[in-house]
């Protein structure tokens, strides 16, 4: 729970360290409430981990397959906020071959610049 | 053996989609690599025969070839009734027929369109096989066969409520008909859902089912949840089951089934060839 996660945080009291926010875990954990943790937690937010859910399983799928989730408020407020980290796909399942791999890759690029552009 | 994938995941006949932009859409597939077409001309309209004539016309003058459709199915109550239902299924035969599709899909799980009941296996196989037999003569005439489609059981439903969710079922009832128009549409993706254990337990059972399979729905998936992702994005292991049909004689296609996107067009077209070169590898195997 995010709960956890801010105290664990702050009793480092370093800058370096942060969080990592997870969009597929707290889609799994939080459902329609992520946006409003995400924005109590985004003053450490220094990374992420960008991929989808279907059916509240972790399934790291690539964003725009289901429609799950609405990235837009988050791309936004992280542009308004001047989020300065990067966004970063967190794949895992699937065993592809060199070529299937690269149209996979062509994809997944096509779908990141997408979001940022919300 | 030819690669296809169903028309409608790229574009369906809804709304105010025009036969030309169909066509269009079906020279694109064509393009990738996806020789032989899934699909049906919209059974819900007025117009229904005539659309379905004039996009054969189409059809032909394109050099495109549907292989097979999907009949509609009733499970989660989309008709409003148990006659509407009847009627849009027998209009998705005679489309098929129109178009040259050589198989239609069904599913066997419509013992009571729209509601559930207790589960009689013994029972269920004979409601379905007086549902889906006046549609087998009907298809027959047309030159068309029907591929009843293995289906699965959701991981958390405790109660069995889905008819041919067991290979069993889809087999016994196959061969109730006694009759080679009536044949199996295997489905890679269900057959995982349904039998997730291991890496081949589905391998097991298309082995028991292969003698029937005449046409394919081939998506992928993991932990159990049927999401009809490309080939290669999940857990089944496609090596075995694809040399075991070659060297075995299966003169079908394999058909992509993909569902799920919310993509724009420029995206959508990359996710098209994607599952071109998914498709293309899985032939190679």
């Amino acid at each position: 729970m995010y709960e956890e996660l801010i105290p664990l945080i702050e009793k480092f009291n370093d800058p370096n360290v942060g969080c990592c926010w997870d969009f597929g875990h707290a889609q799994v954990e939080y459902r329609e409430r992520q946006f409003e943790y995400f924005k109590d937690i985004f003053p450490y937010i220094r990374m992420t981990h960008v991929h989808e859910n279907y059916f509240v399983r972790d399934l790291h799928l690539l964003p725009l397959l289901f429609d799950e989730m609405d990235w837009k408020p988050f791309v936004r407020y992280m542009k308004e906020n001047n989020y300065t980290g990067d966004f970063t796909f967190e794949f895992v399942f699937g065993s592809m071959t060199k070529e299937v791999m690269h149209e996979f890759l062509v994809l997944a690029s096509m779908v990141g610049k997408h979001l940022l552009s919300l | 053996m030819e690669l296809g994938i169903n028309l409608d995941f790229y574009r369906a006949d809804t709304g105010d989609v025009t036969l030309e932009a169909l066509i269009e859409a079906a020279k694109f597939c064509n393009s990738l690599g996806f020789t032989a077409l899934d699909f049906l001309t919209s059974y819900d309209r007025e117009d229904w025969e005539d659309r379905a004539k004039q996009f054969r016309e189409m059809l032909d003058k394109n050099g495109l070839n549907i292989h097979q459709g999907h009949a509609p199915f009733n499970r989660y109550g989309r008709y409003e009734s148990k006659e509407i239902f009847e009627e849009r299924f027998r209009r998705s035969v005679e489309i098929a027929g129109i178009l040259g599709a050589k198989y239609i899909a069904v599913h066997a799980d419509e013992y009571v369109p729209g509601e559930r009941v207790g589960f009689n296996g013994g029972k269920i196989r004979q409601m379905m096989y007086d549902f889906l037999a006046p549609y087998v003569e009907q298809a027959k005439k047309l030159g068309v066969g029907i591929a009843i489609e293995n289906l699965f059981e959701g991981p958390e439903d405790p109660v069995r409520h889905r008819y041919t969710a067991k290979i069993e079922e889809l087999i016994s009832l196959i061969e109730m008909f006694n009759d080679e128009s009536v044949s199996c549409c295997w489905d890679f993706g269900h057959a995982k859902c349904a039998y997730p254990h291991g890496q081949n337990e589905d391998f097991e059972v298309l082995k028991k089912a292969f003698k029937h399979i005449t046409c394919t729905h081939v998506h992928d998936n993991y932990y159990i949840r049927d999401l009809h992702l490309v080939p290669f994005m999940g857990r089944i292991n496609w090596k075995p089951q694809i040399e075991y049909m070659k060297e075995n004689g299966y003169k079908g296609n394999l058909t992509l089934e993909m569902v799920y996107h919310k993509m724009p067009e420029d995206i959508l077209k990359q996710y098209m060839k994607l599952a071109a070169a998914s498709g293309k590898h899985l032939m190679s195997l």
